[in-house]
């Protein structure tokens, strides 16, 4: 027992010093992702180390630190201190700068790279360990250890070539720069010119909430609505006219196309035994439009939710510099590609809602991206031949 | 009938399925043969659910995906489909009763707040990856979870003659949660690449999720040399504490200041 637990205080000494060593240098030095290079020399800088690693491991070979090194009494220790700097991560407030900012910019951090290193020797001597003696029973062990190896290559070399910027597009005007986060403008060797910014709404919903504030009825509107009755409590409505878009006249509402317009609503509040008792209207609100609600005389509030956004689409005109040009279709959760760019809908002026006249859209260019998907794939894998393979441990009384 | 009528009437026949489903896992809980009537009125429950989805998929003449209730109808789905593999694989006993129960609860907050029926999802979420995404991890957390319980009890157990076999049981619960927080992370990374462009952005609730992962992993690879006797206490308050970083992540994260802008916020 005692030996036992003196191999992991050796451990958790060495996690220690690497990660104190990290520190060290983060107090004094710009954090270490600022000064890596681009590609391609951080990919050489990769090859580089993975050498030294294996000239190391091969060097070592037949001495007992090699062991230590492949063994859980160095990997649970190097995973905690990895937790540790992520923890940190998780409570204290990051920002990305470019000097010294000791625990405030962990991901580009020394600490964070020396933990991450650290974690890819014992990876990668651990699976030289397992390759050896490799069965059929080592295909999960080595799918999820070499998954997280390559993962981690990928995530910590990648971080100076990964590249996002923000471009707005405007109607009728093509643009062929782009903003980074501190606001410095990038050109690109394409344009991009907005010809349509389509949102798609959501029907609205009708609200009928009791004096206690109890939800009653919650019914989606839309045109298919009108001469629809709905049943609350011991009351009901007949609804007799929709206006998707509107603008209040009066008492009423009239159909009016504008980015001030509102949803509007016509009912005929009913009694038991159905004869017409009253026609009102509400109205979703807008910048223009206070929103118009309805009190029954039972203190029944009857109110109509403007409608949310379910999908929006940029239809916009590329231009290549070789003299292309084409239509190219934007949505949430649909991005297109041009020139190694990965191109995001992201927002659009949110006072303006449909008739936004401008949209704005993320560039993303990740070149390790293929190799990231290589390490989750591979990790991937790994976690689902653990899940088809794996018999839990089992106990005489299951 | 409105449509929170028509709702109302799918889950309460739902509800009649699984709720003798669970009632009858629970009581046949000892091995007996009739075990298998348990697995037969599960898979009764996952078709009634199928059933429901393929009804209001036509009825609608779209897929039943766009509101919080609607995704809600998909976990009671997934709840019994996947509590069902994982005995058959595993032979949890405790697990059928425990995905019906998972089941149960996603349909009564359908019944009792009948209003997220309706309420619309925003375009983020509108995606693939949501079910299968929020289905592992409700899975990996509720095996969490058990692991922590069984943990809690061995703690408090009076006596010195606990089996070691107890520490087993929250190893292999340990084990298949890891498994299935393991694919919510990976499902969660390859769907915010799609929808916000990077498979990982520090995002609050990302870097809580990755520390949940990893405190269960430090966990994994310290019980790899095994566990004597002595040290099992420290290992099982050990898992009591993985799990409250559990919690922290799953519904902590919105109080912690260095999380105020995280995209995972939806009302």
């Amino acid at each position: 027992m005692g030996a036992l637990t003196g191999k992991y205080k050796k451990g958790f000494i060495i996690a220690m010093a690497v990660l104190i060593t990290g520190l060290l240098l983060d107090a004094f030095l710009p954090p270490l992702a600022r000064i890596l290079p681009v590609f391609p020399s951080n990919l050489m800088l990769v090859l580089l180390l993975l050498l030294v690693i294996i000239l190391a491991g091969v060097f070592i070979r037949r001495h007992r630190i090699y062991h230590f090194l492949s063994s859980g009494y160095v990997a649970v220790p190097a995973i905690s201190v990895f937790t540790l700097l992520i923890i940190f991560m998780g409570v204290i407030p990051q920002q990305n700068t470019e000097h010294a900012a000791f625990l405030n910019n962990i991901k580009a951090s020394w600490s964070f790279y020396f933990a991450g290193i650290f974690l890819l020797v014992i990876l990668l001597y651990s699976l030289a360990r397992r390759m050896k003696k490799f069965n059929r029973r080592n295909v999960s062990f080595v799918l999820n250890h070499f998954g997280i190896a390559v993962i981690l290559l990928a995530g910590g070399a990648g971080q100076t070539d990964h590249k996002q910027y923000s471009m707005t597009l405007k109607q009728g005007e093509p643009v062929w720069y782009a903003f980074d986060e501190k606001g410095i403008m990038h050109e690109l060797d394409f344009a991009l010119e907005m010809q349509t910014f389509n949102l798609e709404y959501h029907n609205p919903l009708l609200k009928i909430t009791s004096p206690e504030g109890k939800t009653l009825s919650l019914v989606e509107i839309s045109k298919t609505s009108e001469g629809k009755k709905i049943v609350y409590k011991q009351s009901s409505l007949l609804i007799e006219k929709f206006i998707p878009e509107a603008s209040k006249l009066g008492d009423k509402y009239v159909e009016f196309h504008s980015m001030a317009s509102v949803a509007a609503l016509c009912f005929h509040l009913l009694k038991d035994n159905d004869t017409v008792r009253k026609s009102v209207w509400v109205g979703s609100g807008s910048h223009m439009f206070p929103e118009k609600t309805i009190q029954t005389e039972g203190g029944i509030i009857i109110r109509l939710n403007p409608p949310m956004p379910k999908q929006y689409t940029t239809i916009a005109r590329l231009y290549k510099k070789d003299g292309i040009a084409k239509n190219l279709s934007l949505s949430v959760n649909d991005p297109a590609e041009i020139n190694g760019w990965k191109l995001y809908q992201q927002s659009y002026d949110e006072s303006k809602g449909k008739y936004s006249d401008i949209s704005i859209l993320s560039l993303v260019k990740d070149p390790w991206l293929p190799a990231m998907y290589f390490g989750i794939f591979m990790l991937l894998a790994g976690v689902l031949t653990l899940f088809i393979t794996d018999k839990p441990k089992k106990s005489q009384h299951e | 009938m409105s449509n929170l009528g028509l709702h109302e009437s799918l889950v309460l026949t739902a509800l009649l399925v699984f709720l003798p489903a669970f009632v009858y896992s629970l009581v046949q809980y000892k091995p007996t043969k009739s075990f298998r009537w348990s697995e037969m009125l599960n898979g009764l429950a996952v078709l009634t659910m199928a059933c429901i989805i393929i009804f209001l998929w036509i009825h609608f003449e779209r897929p039943p995906m766009r509101s919080i209730g609607e995704t809600r109808l998909w976990y009671a789905f997934f709840m019994p489909l996947v509590g069902g593999i994982t005995y058959r694989l595993w032979k949890y006993r405790w697990f059928l009763s425990y995905s019906l129960l998972m089941g149960m609860v996603f349909l009564f907050i359908n019944l009792l707040k009948p209003e997220i029926f309706v309420k619309h999802l925003p375009p983020a979420l509108q995606s693939a990856w949501f079910v299968p995404h929020v289905v592992v991890y409700i899975l990996g957390y509720s095996l969490l979870a058990a692991s922590a319980v069984v943990s809690l009890y061995y703690l408090l157990k009076p006596g010195k003659n606990i089996s070691m076999q107890i520490t087993e049981r929250a190893d292999n619960l340990v084990y298949s949660g890891f498994t299935m927080i393991s694919l919510g992370l990976i499902f969660g990374a390859l769907w915010a690449k799609v929808a916000w462009g990077n498979y990982w952005s520090w995002d609050s609730k990302e870097t809580w999720a990755l520390i949940t992962w990893l405190v269960y992993l430090i966990y994994i690879h310290y019980r790899l040399r095994g566990v004597a006797k002595a040290h099992a206490r420290k290992v099982m308050l050990y898992l009591v504490f993985a799990f409250l970083i559990m919690l922290l992540a799953w519904m902590g994260v919105k109080f912690i200041p260095a999380a105020q802008n995280s995209v995972h916020m939806y009302g």
